[in-house]
């Protein structure tokens, strides 16, 4: 029996020649479809993905939702605390800035020499506070002064007959007894000197023996107000 | 045979189309649906970011709260001593205040008081962070008579009675006798001072 082979050739010219065993009209679509799928498939994994978090933003709202009040409470008082304490620290700075003057004044007349009277004793008052700016007198003033520091002087004032004695007490200021309120430095300039003579001088008017006494004003510079913490 | 081999550029062609036209599809699909649904997921990705970390705060701010009441307890009971020696006025004047308060001092050393005076108000440097109330130094200026012992021991009296009232100036004048003698001391007070926020807006006193 003679039989005839029947090839058939169903690959084209161009089919021949690639490298891929499948046809082109075979793999467009199935990599389309796969194409669409993936998309769906990914967009399902989203969709689940952001059910789930809408799940936990949901928990975690309601979670605030029932702190809330709690919380505006909390932070309440701690503001509180914060404001106070701004306001005990103003209260502390005033209280460091106290000195006590009358162990002074009681010392003082304890070492105070016999023969030397006293005319006048004084602490100045300290120089108005410039709250607002000369250069710029429109603006609205400081609600408080940005030196922290105030000085303080105490002078005195008299008369002797003699400078020995005056001389004795100065010493006797400028020892331990008075430390802890006059600052001694002489060697300070200007202002800064302390104690600083003002004067020392016979007084014009004479005295019914005759006899001239001799007039003093001496300033001490004291431990400076500090308005801090 | 040869009707269908021909056939073969046709259905290339339907597949083509068909290709082409699933791949639209899944390009819709991206556009309308995944790429929306990833730029919603990172919205509220971030959300929860910010959510979890309110939740942090607040759960620490809850957890410090005993320690906050203490604190609170703490600041008011330092602060209780300067509130109680806060000047006020007295039927609206602080001189009144002043006067009720160092009038008995003054009797008990035999100090004779002529006048009380207000002074213009001195500002306390502002403490970081500023707090709403201010505190200032409210001086009231006393004009005694009285000898030197006197002056000194109701000054030394002043400042152990009221620790917070402080000498701010002070002037004695020898009179014509060593017994007599003039004294202007200044005392000063913590007292209130300006509001440095309003309490109400638009309102309060600076």
């Amino acid at each position: 029996m003679n039989t005839s082979n029947l090839h058939l050739n169903l690959l084209r010219e161009a089919e021949k020649m690639s490298s891929s065993p499948v046809r082109l009209r075979v793999m467009l679509p199935i990599l389309a479809l796969l194409l669409c799928v993936g998309c769906a498939i990914w967009w399902a994994v989203l969709f689940m993905q952001m059910l789930l978090l809408r799940g936990q933003l949901g928990t975690l709202r309601s979670d605030l939702d029932g702190k809330k009040s709690a919380h505006a409470a909390i932070l309440a008082e701690m503001a509180k605390v914060r404001d106070l304490q701004a306001e005990l620290d103003q209260l502390v700075a005033y209280h460091k800035g106290r000195h006590a003057y009358g162990p002074l004044l009681a010392q003082l007349a304890e070492t105070m020499p016999t023969n030397v009277q006293l005319t006048a004793i004084s602490i100045p008052e300290p120089p108005p506070q410039m709250l607002t700016n000369p250069k710029f007198p429109k603006l609205p003033p400081l609600l408080g002064p940005t030196n922290t520091t105030e000085s303080v002087t105490f002078r005195l004032a008299g008369r002797t007959a003699k400078a020995a004695p005056v001389t004795a007490f100065m010493e006797t200021l400028a020892g331990e007894t008075f430390k802890d309120w006059l600052v001694i430095d002489k060697a300070a300039a200007g202002a800064l000197q302390s104690p600083r003579i003002h004067s020392f001088r016979q007084e014009a008017r004479a005295q019914e023996e005759g006899s001239r006494l001799l007039a003093f004003d001496v300033e001490y510079r004291c431990r400076e107000r500090r308005f801090e913490k | 045979m040869s009707a269908t081999l021909d056939n073969s550029g046709g259905s290339t062609k339907r597949a083509a189309f068909f290709a082409l036209a699933v791949a639209g599809v899944a390009v819709v699909l991206y556009l309308f649906a995944v790429q929306p649904c990833q730029d919603t997921l990172v919205k509220e990705r971030r959300e929860k970011e910010s959510l979890e970390s309110q939740l942090r705060v607040t759960m620490r701010d809850l957890k410090d709260s005993s320690r906050v009441k203490n604190m609170l307890a703490e600041v008011e009971t330092a602060r209780k001593p300067f509130m109680d020696a806060l000047l006020t006025p007295l039927l609206g004047s602080w001189a009144m205040r002043a006067k009720s308060m160092l009038d008995p001092l003054a009797a008990d050393v035999g100090l004779k008081v002529t006048d009380y005076a207000e002074l213009p108000v001195r500002a306390l440097p502002l403490p970081k962070p500023t707090p709403r109330q201010l505190y200032a130094r409210r001086p009231i200026r006393v004009t005694a008579h009285g000898s030197y012992a006197e002056i000194a021991s109701f000054i030394l009296r002043v400042e152990k009675m009221l620790p917070y009232v402080s000498l701010q100036a002070l002037n004695i004048k020898v009179q014509r006798t060593p017994e007599v003698q003039l004294a202007e001391i200044v005392f000063e007070w913590p007292a209130k001072g300006a509001l440095s926020t309003p309490a109400v807006p638009g309102g309060g006193k600076r």
